[in-house]
């Protein structure tokens, strides 16, 4: 509780600090909020274990995730500052915002009651509409806006639904000590509140809104989306299957197993024809979705390391290439593939990172992407689906036809002779932090495997 | 004993409030999915809120677990602030677009 109150004391003070004069102070103030949190969360877990009359808990899989959130919080921040909007005026606004949300992400990830996970879902949510529309004059951001808010709050009525039939078929919003009253309806009410979560998550059939968002909210804060808010759906997913694996029917795997193919099927097969690069890398994410899907099969709490492993290699990936995504388009007013022509010869750093993030997604060994899917589709092998394994299997080759052939343009030497350009050393050395982690992690897998079990 | 369920109320089958808010919960559905008007889809979607609203306080009463009606004034103070976003964010795209038709919204595809 106390790493909340102090998350929201740094988004109230870098609110006021947008307000006054002194804007250098707001990045500090951010990135030591997320710290001090953090301090708070890991060293004060051990007098409340249980927070707000055991309506969310600190034990096992929700640390993992927090601790996931915040690191990713705390490299998201300093990439604020080059977002200059009319000269960098609103920076105290989405920096408040961004800390904001990340409390609605750790309601997710911690509750053990529907209440929370209700308001969790609520606080991410109504932040990122926001956040989509940041560009107020830019008709694309606005549209974005309207379509991931419309969306979402639809997503959310439906949710809320599921909690309404869970309340009917259990006559209490908790998720553990269950009493089934009606349990027919309680698989109904898994089903909805799966649904709800999978329309945030971005999972097919319920993905239809993502590309355009991806495509017209800021790239910035397409990649708080990309990153924050798959965490915390996915960890709120794996708290609210850890408690209720043993009581739903079989079913539910089935309907998870559809999901997961049907998300790698439809995001592959629309990746292939896309020129936006942005656009691309939301179709990207859907597969990874699907792909990360599989993990939550049979969910045991013995599970959480493999999930978040595979959010780890995910977070590095997208956070690297939205980045590079966004100094790219910075420089050249579009994120169309063509731009990215001649990379390699204008900003080697640049482009070594983005291929390095583009393999992880693909899943070539040597990255944190082929080890991620490793353990995934080996879990999926353990439960006796040869199937399910060989058509992922199948599915992540062919997806490497769209990254290579954008990874492709950067290598290919451009006409238009476009100078070469560069990025200040600060932003440089943490796009190469998050390569070297990709390698790091792909070369030796049990090194974060202590931090997230 | 003013704190007590009037009679009438549970002359009615439980059953029956929870199938009233489903009907009225698909309507908003309906609703979101065919009407063209932005305002009009999110009048649907309010719709949909208040109709789990009629389930979670007639399950209330039904369970007597204060727990459920708890649940609605959360979920009302969710939807003025999703209200609040939600018309600000139609009021910008007014004034850039002179329209609040869903037709408009074209721009991102591919």
């Amino acid at each position: 509780m106390l790493s909340m109150i102090v998350l929201t004391v740094a988004g109230v003070l870098a609110l006021f600090l947008g307000f006054t004069k002194t804007k250098s102070l707001i990045l500090p103030v951010a990135m030591l909020g997320v710290l001090a949190s953090a301090a708070a969360y890991y060293f004060y877990q051990s007098l409340w274990g249980e927070w707000l009359l055991g309506m969310m808990g600190t034990f096992g899989s929700p640390s993992v995730f927090v601790g996931l959130l915040l690191a990713c919080t705390f490299v998201i921040l300093p990439f604020l500052n080059v977002y200059k909007l009319r000269g960098g005026g609103e920076l105290g606004d989405f920096t408040g915002i961004i800390l904001f949300s990340v409390i609605g992400g750790m309601m997710m990830v911690s509750h053990q009651d529907l209440m929370i996970l209700f308001l969790g879902i609520e606080i991410l949510s109504i932040a990122m509409y926001i956040l989509a529309g940041a560009d107020r004059r830019v008709i694309q951001s606005n549209e974005a806006a309207i379509k991931y808010f419309i969306m979402g709050a639809f997503a959310s009525a439906i949710f809320l639904f599921g909690v309404g039939l869970y309340y009917v078929s259990t006559g209490s919003f908790k998720i553990f000590d269950v009493k089934i009253i009606a349990p027919e309806l309680y698989s109904i009410s898994i089903l909805v509140l799966f649904a709800g979560l999978a329309f945030k998550l971005a999972l097919a059939p319920f993905h239809f809104w993502a590309p355009d968002v991806y495509q017209g909210a800021p790239t910035i804060f397409t990649a708080v989306m990309a990153t924050l808010v798959k965490i915390a759906g996915f960890g709120a997913l794996f708290q609210l299957f850890r408690y209720h694996a043993g009581f739903v029917s079989e079913w539910i795997y089935w309907m998870m197993i559809l999901l997961a193919l049907l998300s790698m099927l439809i995001g592959n097969i629309m990746a292939f024809s896309q020129t936006s690069v942005k656009r691309l890398l939301s179709y990207s994410g859907i597969v990874q979705a699907g792909f990360i899907l599989i993990g939550f099969l049979h969910t045991r709490i013995e599970n959480t390391w493999m999930v978040a492993y595979y959010l780890v290699a995910y977070v590095l990936a997208s956070l690297a290439s939205f980045f590079v995504i966004y100094f790219v388009e910075n420089k050249k007013g579009s994120d169309d593939i063509g731009e990215f022509k001649g990379l390699y010869y204008q900003n080697p750093v640049l482009a070594v990172v983005f291929t390095i993030a583009l393999v992880s997604f693909g899943g070539v060994p040597l990255t944190a992407g082929f080890m991620a899917k490793l353990f995934v589709l080996n879990h999926a092998a353990g439960f006796g689906s040869p199937a399910l394994v060989l058509v992922s299997l199948v599915l992540a080759v062919a997806s490497m036809y769209y990254y290579f052939k954008l990874i492709n343009q950067f290598y290919t030497s451009d006409e238009s002779g476009v100078k070469s350009w560069d990025i200040s050393w600060g932003y440089k050395g943490m796009l190469i932090v998050l390569s070297v982690l990709t390698l790091f992690l792909g070369l030796y897998p049990y090194g974060i495997y202590p931090w997230i079990s | 004993m003013e704190n007590q369920i009037p009679e009438i109320f549970n002359a009615i089958p439980h059953t029956h409030y929870v199938l009233l808010s489903t009907i009225l919960f698909v309507v908003g559905l309906i609703g979101v999915m065919i009407r063209k008007n932005v305002i009009i889809v999110f009048m649907c979607i309010e719709i949909m809120l208040n109709a789990v609203n009629l389930m979670l306080t007639s399950t209330s009463a039904y369970y007597s677990h204060a727990g459920g009606q708890i649940m609605v004034f959360f979920t009302m103070a969710v939807a003025a602030a999703e209200v609040a976003v939600g018309l600000a964010i139609i009021v910008m795209i007014y004034k850039n677009l002179h329209s609040t038709n869903i037709d408009v919204f074209q721009r991102l595809k591919g």
